[in-house]
């Protein structure tokens, strides 16, 4: 257990925290955009690769699948925060849950991170065409529910206020 | 009261009220954090995949309707894990 926390887990928070990092730097958007984003992301690859490999009714089948899963990240980007709403309250309330997170749902990452590794192995399909949605689901799972957990999870970055002249260099050189 | 907290930078927060951590969220998603949000978001997927499963029956399409009522099995079976465990610990903080 320790070494999973060690080498895997802890990790993963902070690859997920400097990613929530450089998201808020670069877009000014509240870290709770990125989950979404990305998942709008790997969606748009799938259906493009669908377009390559699968034709006539079984990639109308495919998309309308990629279809539905992408409304919930479509809604909740729509529904979210408005850029520069992210602010030292909306911060310290993500922070703590962000540490409840980490405290109490490690097995939780952990069973989302197995099940996500062995999801094309479990399910099975009759024809090629099958074996290809498995392929494009499994993809899709482990590109976006493990990512969604370590997100949540991670250390979220400090708001910047929208304040444009601040960088890092300046600071140091202020310093 | 008002609180001005500064960062590093030339960054200034202000703030109208003190702050509780998770006033104003999803009272629900901060007592039981991942558990509530990956809960629904896994029975929405199982759903998806169970109507792709019986579109693509209909259609005829013997395939990816197994294939993918395979993976809303899988998916339903990940929600029941995690509301059985959402359940056990609402029951040990009591």
């Amino acid at each position: 257990m320790e070494f999973i926390s060690r080498f895997v887990d802890q990790p993963m928070l902070q690859g997920a925290s400097r990613a929530l990092q450089i998201w808020h730097e670069k877009s000014r958007r509240s870290p709770d955009e990125l989950g979404p984003a990305w998942e709008l992301i790997v969606i748009s690859c799938l259906i493009a690769a669908s377009c390559w490999f699968l034709s006539g009714t079984g990639w109308l089948i495919a998309a309308s699948t990629l279809m539905l899963l992408s409304l919930r990240p479509a809604w909740k980007l729509l529904a979210g925060p408005k850029r520069g709403e992210y602010d030292a309250r909306a911060y310290r309330a993500r922070a703590a849950l962000a540490i409840r997170k980490r405290e109490t749902e490690w097995s939780l990452r952990m069973l989302v991170l197995l099940i996500s590794v062995c999801l094309p192995m479990i399910a099975r399909a009759g024809d090629q065409s099958g074996e290809l949605f498995i392929l494009g689901a499994g993809v899709w799972f482990v590109l976006t529910i493990p990512v969604n957990a370590y997100l949540a999870a991670a250390e979220p970055p400090k708001p910047n206020d929208g304040d444009f002249a601040f960088s890092r260099s300046r600071t140091l050189a202020a310093v | 009261m008002m609180v001005t907290l500064r960062s590093a930078g030339a960054a200034r927060w202000q703030l109208s009220e003190p702050l509780l951590p998770g006033l104003g969220t999803n009272r629900l998603s901060l007592r039981f954090p991942l558990v509530k949000m990956t809960e629904v978001e896994m029975l929405y997927y199982a759903l998806v995949f169970l109507v792709v499963a019986l579109i693509a029956g209909v259609l005829g399409f013997g395939g990816i309707a197994g294939a993918s009522a395979s993976i809303a099995q899988i998916l339903f079976f990940i929600f029941l894990v995690l509301f059985v465990v959402s359940i056990a610990m609402r029951v040990m903080k009591r």
